[in-house]
């Protein structure tokens, strides 16, 4: 699945509108944020997810959607099911967001 | 994030040398000169910060710590 480009103006919207959604909080200064980019399109395009809507959110221009999230450091990575906060976290390895992900798929 | 890091290639590079070791980084390289920084996604963010510093100083007619200054404060509103 395609990762859709969220801003706090259609995030409520999004996780509305998606059961299952998974949160890459970024921003343009992070150097692990640009590294996890490739790792982040590898996961969208898994079977295992194909019922998660994977959501990349620019941290420093959307500050509700940073809020809701409780964004400490970045990348930080949230997963959402049915609207609600499940967990997040400030990470750069892969395998601690892939289990995160498996906890709402 | 460490501000000596990123001042030191602030004073010591060029943007175009900074952005071919921001692809270098990327694509996995080692650049051709050194960056601090305990691994490569501390690296690029140095680089990236420098990159973003000298442009601000270029783009603003500002000095590097008032650059500074705004590139830290765009760093803390990113993660309050």
């Amino acid at each position: 699945m395609a990762i859709i480009q969220a801003t706090d103006t259609d995030f409520q919207e999004v996780l509305k509108n998606n059961e299952r959604v998974v949160v890459k909080y970024f921003a343009d200064w992070c150097g692990n944020c640009r590294l996890f980019s490739p790792k982040f399109k590898r996961m969208a395009a898994n079977e295992e997810f194909a019922n998660v809507a994977f959501l990349d959110v620019n941290a420093e221009t959307s500050p509700e959607a940073r809020k809701l999230a409780g964004v400490t450091n970045l990348p930080f990575f949230a997963v959402f099911k049915n609207g609600e906060l499940v967990e997040g976290a400030a990470t750069s390895k892969e395998d601690y967001v892939t289990e995160m992900v498996r906890k709402i798929a | 994030m460490k501000i000596p890091a990123i001042k030191k290639l602030v004073e010591t590079q060029s943007i175009e040398a900074l952005r071919e070791a921001e692809e270098q980084l990327i694509n996995e390289e080692t650049p051709s000169f050194e960056i601090e920084g305990a691994d490569e996604g501390e690296q690029l963010t140095h680089v990236f910060g420098a990159i973003w510093i000298l442009n601000h100083m270029g783009d603003h007619n500002v000095d590097f710590k008032t650059a500074l200054r705004e590139f830290t404060q765009k760093v803390r509103i990113s993660i309050n």
